[in-house]
């Protein structure tokens, strides 16, 4: 288990980090958000030991990480680099070594690894050959090949597609399947939502939400409603409560002060008996961030 | 485990070089250059003209036997009775030059795109023709003449403060300067090739951003060391290479005046000079590595390699350009100084030390100190080049090098 405990960094007089507390488990990701500039890489250079937390103390199972424990990191850092005139094998066999990993145990692996994530190329082909996205691949075949028991992503999805985001989320799943503690910064909430089993937002430094990802969402209550109907929307708006009505979809979407007044919309909604769509649900985290970090100030 | 990956880092480093062409160009371009040189001089003497100009001798049968017989000169001789028929012959290109005698003055008329001639040589045939001609007259027996004409002998050796008269005297003396010189060549190569590697090799890491991810699983000893380690193979290697060669060429290449030459002066070196400028060389190429470290981890991309590494090797040129002004000057202070100074000892020293203007003792002094400051530099630079090498300021490098300099000195550990 990695613990940070009261964990804090000062650059000069600016706080980049500030007081923070978190647990990582084994089987458990972490999904750490922020603006730019709250605070995300630098918690994990402090985790990584390039720099020297001002306060606060970083552990695993209780005690300094060892250069021992580094050898079970994997890390894949915010800015990618591959060294452009080696091969993909010679690239990732160099690495997997780094961790303690044999070159034939390597090259076995990186040929399963290659066709799982869809590589187009051959191991002999050099890195400056590859497309960005290949070139990303590579990056995260490098990262987890050795299966290592801290995962630490910076930014795992910026530059993909769809479909490349995708397969990246699928392989962080199987990771946490088998047992490795996760921790991801994203700008890409709906990834965050579909994997982190904890988040922690950041702002300007300070943890301004943090814990289970349903439990942070229920405690916004059910303040917001997705609905399909053919009332006007004036009507709905001269509901007490109601605070806003939007467009989305083929619906609209409501936005409540309490969740309580949701049972007057669902009055007027379904008088006529029947009603296609009514969905009262909490906050999306979109939403939760955007209205504490981003916009905060337009909620409040 | 750390040692492992110091090793790993160190083969990575070294085994990558090792495949490129950049490397062994490095290496393999001063033996093509003396190969060519070898070559060349070696074509300039088969191609040789073996023409020989014909001089006529005018009027003197019994200076032309002589000059027959002694075949040195290397010319044709034929008679002629007299300066303007001999003029007239050398006109008309029958012959290439006269040469005409007239009480004991002698005269060499040449034509201009004449094969040429060693005059000294001649000159030299003609006096001996003269002094037999004396002797001859003064009724000397051959002993006489020759008791007459041998200079007496002459030799020297030189008291060399290490105790010991070192047995060529001059020739010694000459050796070890030579030696010195040399390597001053060679140290000054090395030096320029590998700080160059060095600075690339960090600096490529550290602007395509993989620092980040070797540093997250090894440590910045590691990748320090590792790549110190690396490099020094390739130096190592690249010494090993010319010492092959060298053997090689020893061995096989066919007795030249250039190859008796070379194992001429060889042999003039003795062992204690050539250990103790062999580890001065090594113990200061390494330095110049670390400083170039050190140096190359301020770099943000690599562009900006050339501006690091420059000033490195006008350092390494100070002690190289100092040799040159050396000789003659045993007393200089200055000179005496710098020759203790690491990161210009390690050419300046031998140097003093092949004109014995300076002792084993004072050699080792000046080892000592480099050892000292390797020391030092590879404990502190560590620092520096952890603190550096993964900030990424936009500013100048001179800047950033100064203020990692402060911070070299500063007892509290540095972070960011
Ligand atoms: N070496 C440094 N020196 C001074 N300030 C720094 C340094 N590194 C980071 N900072 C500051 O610390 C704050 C946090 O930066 P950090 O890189 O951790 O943000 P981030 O959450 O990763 O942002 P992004 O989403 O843009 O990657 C920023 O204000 C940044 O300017
Ligand atoms: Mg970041």
């Amino acid at each position: 288990m990695i613990e940070l405990k009261n964990l804090t960094k000062e650059f000069g007089d600016k706080v980049a980090v500030d007081n923070m507390n978190m647990q990582l488990e084994a089987g458990h990701v972490v999904g750490l958000i922020g603006q730019n500039g709250a605070g995300k890489t630098t918690t994990f250079r402090m985790m990584l030991d390039f720099i020297k937390p001002t306060h606060g103390t970083i552990t695993w199972d209780n005690h300094d990480i060892t250069n021992r424990d580094r050898q079970n990191i994997g890390f894949l850092p915010e800015e990618r680099g591959l060294y452009q005139k080696l091969s993909i094998e010679q690239q990732v066999v160099y690495f997997a070594a780094l961790h303690g990993m044999s070159k034939s145990d390597a090259k076995q692996k990186l040929k399963h690894w290659m066709t799982r994530l869809d590589v187009v190329g051959k191991v002999t082909d050099k890195v400056q050959s590859l497309s960005k996205g290949n070139a990303q691949k590579v990056q995260l075949i490098a990262t987890v090949i050795t299966e290592p028991s801290l995962l630490i992503l910076d930014e795992p999805f910026t530059g993909l597609d769809p479909v490349n985001a995708q397969l990246m989320m699928n392989e962080i799943l199987r990771l946490k399947h088998n047992g490795a503690m996760i921790i991801f910064s994203s700008h890409n909430m709906s990834g965050v939502e579909k994997l982190s089993d904890e988040l922690l937002m950041l702002k300007h430094g300070q943890t301004v939400l943090s814990g289970g990802l349903s439990d942070i969402r229920e405690s916004f209550g059910r303040s917001e409603i997705y609905l399909e109907s053919p009332v006007e929307d004036a009507e709905l708006l001269a509901i007490p409560g109601v605070v806003s009505v939007e467009k989305e979809g083929d619906g609209r979407h409501l936005k409540l002060s309490d969740d309580r007044v949701g049972k007057e919309v669902f009055r007027i909604v379904a008088r006529d008996g029947y009603v296609p769509v009514f969905a009262q649900t909490p906050p999306t985290l979109d939403e939760i961030f955007r209205r504490e970090v981003a916009g905060g100030v337009e909620n409040d | 485990m750390t040692r492992h990956q110091l090793f790993l880092v160190a083969r990575q480093t070294y085994m990558n070089r090792m495949k490129t062409f950049g490397f062994w160009s490095v290496v393999l371009a001063p033996l093509l250059i003396l190969l060519v040189i070898f070559g060349i001089t070696f074509a300039i003497d088969a191609t040789k003209s073996d023409e020989k100009p014909t001089v006529a001798i005018v009027n003197d049968t019994s200076l032309m036997t002589y000059l027959k017989k002694n075949k040195s000169v290397g010319a044709q001789y034929t008679n002629i009775k007299s300066s303007a028929k001999a003029k007239q012959a050398l006109r008309n290109d029958k012959i290439d030059g006269y040469l005409t005698s007239q009480h004991e003055r002698y005269h060499l008329t040449m034509a201009k795109d004449a094969e040429s001639l060693s005059e000294d040589t001649l000159q030299t045939t003609i006096n001996q023709y003269y002094m037999v001609n004396q002797a001859a007259k003064l009724h000397l027996d051959t002993k006489q003449l020759q008791n007459l004409i041998q200079p007496p002998s002459f030799n020297s050796t030189v008291y060399s403060s290490n105790g010991k008269t070192s047995a060529g005297g001059v020739s010694s003396n000459a050796a070890n300067s030579m030696l010195a010189g040399g390597l001053g060549i060679f140290i000054f190569i090395f030096l320029t090739a590998y700080v160059g590697m060095i600075a690339q090799e960090i600096a490529n890491e550290k602007s395509s951003r993989i620092m980040e991810i070797l540093l997250a699983v090894t440590s910045a000893g590691v990748q320090f060391f590792g790549k110190l380690l690396g490099v020094a193979g390739l130096a190592i290697t690249h010494g090993l290479v010319y010492v092959v060669a060298g053997v090689i060429g020893y061995v096989f290449v066919p007795d030249n005046k250039y190859v008796d030459m070379a194992k001429e002066l060889l042999t003039g070196v003795d062992v204690g000079f050539a250990v103790m400028t062999g580890l001065l060389a090594i113990v200061g190429i390494f330095l110049y590595m670390i400083l170039t470290a050190i140096i190359s981890a301020m770099i943000n991309d690599l562009s900006q390699v050339q501006q690091a590494v420059s000033p490195i090797t006008y350092m390494a040129m100070i002690g190289y350009i100092l040799t040159f002004i050396l000789e003659g000057q045993p007393h200089n202070m200055l000179i005496n100084t710098l020759s203790y100074v690491p990161f210009v000892s390690q050419t300046l020293m031998p140097a003093r030390l092949g004109l014995q203007y300076a002792n084993m003792t004072d050699a080792f002094i000046a080892l000592v100190l480099e050892v000292v400051v390797l020391v030092f530099l590879a404990r502190y630079g560590l620092r520096v080049y952890k603190k550096n090498v993964l900030t990424y300021s936009d500013g100048n490098i001179t800047k950033a090098a100064l203020l990692s300099l402060k911070g070299l000195f500063s007892k509290k550990t540095i972070d960011e």
